[in-house]
């Protein structure tokens, strides 16, 4: 057995995991190795020193500083994820305007500029309504033309795949949300 | 359900009273695994800190059937290893060696001298190990792990905790030699080792592997 294998054994003999063969082989090795000799000296004293070292006590006021630290990171993270929430819903609201609101408003904005054209309040007030009633019913029926539609989905597989997708990820992305939003709960004290 | 168990149910569910009880309980233990990585009770406080948010905030994943204390070895010694590191790196950027901070005591006038050396003496020679060699030496000695303990902890197999601990013996009782002078090594050792090993000799030994 090389002096390799007898430092190995050294080792677990430290860790008493030696067998009996193990350890004769060890001490017979050691009875005509000086160099080994030498080396199990020095570990036996290394080990001694190791597990005879003491263990110190904890710093003053270890426990609060933690909890301190806790809470100012609490905050910290409370604060970014309600700028990404706040941005992301701008982010959302912004294209949800653009897509949808803004050209009906624009719409009207522009054809009210014939409101001038009628000389009295009453044909003003009568044709504001009319036109409130004209984006409300188109609105309706924009609506109602989606419901219609569901059900012809089914024939088309990818388009009803694609929406369940796109119904999947609004979920998963809401439950993200409201999570990150529970899971903090204040500070007590 | 055992009282650790509670304070860890309660801290889930957001008390921070539970959670200040925890850290009371773990705090000496990390504490010291941070101090023998880093070598400086500074960097220690800090990684020790740091090691119980990162369990605060981990607390959901921790599985209840492992030892609480391991878990959070694992965490601290990973933490230390890390920062062994980007000092290493940081060191090599500035081209200087840190001060050796581990030599100031903070302990008050209760710290007998003896001790505070003995312990500086430790302490420098486990800063000569390499940071993974170390979370090994460190475990094996203050924390009386098995083998099997530290491997769960450094999330290493056990036969490379073996060989990790029989190498940084190695490095350790070579840098122990070297530190004994010269004209009066041979003797004191050898003196000193079969005094040692006939007092050794019975423990050992193990009957069946």
């Amino acid at each position: 057995m090389s002096c390799r294998d007898i430092s190995l054994l050294m080792s677990l003999a430290l860790d008493e995991k030696l067998s009996e063969s193990e350890a004769k082989r060890l001490e017979l090795h050691l009875e005509g190795c000086s160099a080994c000799w030498k080396e199990w000296a020095a570990m036996q004293h290394i080990s001694r020193m190791l597990s005879e070292a003491p263990l110190m006590p904890s710093p003053v006021g270890f426990v609060a500083s933690v909890i301190r630290r806790l809470r100012a990171r609490q905050a910290t993270r409370i604060a970014r994820r309600r700028i990404l929430l706040g941005g992301t819903t701008l982010l959302a609201g912004s294209i949800l305007i653009i897509a949808f609101v803004l050209p009906p408003i624009l719409d009207f904005v522009s054809s009210s500029f014939e409101l001038f054209r009628y000389p009295s309040l009453l044909g003003h007030g009568l044709h504001l309504l009319y036109r409130i009633i004209v984006i409300a019913s188109s609105l309706g029926k924009a609506i109602w033309l989606v419901i219609t539609s569901l059900p012809s989905i089914t024939s088309h597989p990818f388009l009803l795949a694609y929406s369940i997708l796109i119904f999947a990820l609004i979920a998963l992305w809401t439950r993200i949300v409201i999570g990150s939003q529970r899971g903090y709960k204040p500070a007590r004290g | 359900m055992s009282e650790e168990q509670a304070l860890i149910e309660a801290t889930l569910d957001g008390d921070q009273e539970a959670f200040a009880k925890l850290v009371e309980a773990y705090q000496t233990q990390v504490y010291n695994l941070a101090y023998r990585m880093l070598g400086n009770h500074e960097d220690a406080e800090d990684a020790a800190q740091e090691t119980f948010l990162r369990a605060y905030y981990r607390l959901k994943s921790y599985d209840t059937t492992r030892n609480f204390l391991t878990w959070l070895l694992a965490i601290c010694s990973h933490h230390c290893i890390d920062q062994l590191r980007r000092r290493r790196f940081t060191r090599l950027l500035v081209e200087e060696l840190p001060p050796r901070r581990w030599i100031e005591s903070q302990e008050g006038p209760e710290e007998t001298v003896i001790n505070r050396e003995r312990r500086e003496e430790v302490q420098a020679l486990l800063n000569r190990l390499p940071p993974r060699y170390r979370a090994v030496v460190v475990l094996r000695y203050w924390y009386d792990l098995s083998y099997k303990e530290i491997a769960e902890t450094v999330g290493i197999t056990e036969s490379a905790v073996k060989t990790r601990l029989h190498r940084a013996r190695r490095m350790l009782a070579k840098e122990a030699e070297e530190s004994v002078p010269r004209e009066s090594r041979t003797p004191r050792l050898k003196g000193g080792c079969e005094d040692e090993l006939s007092r050794y000799k019975p423990s050992y030994v193990i009957s069946a592997r």
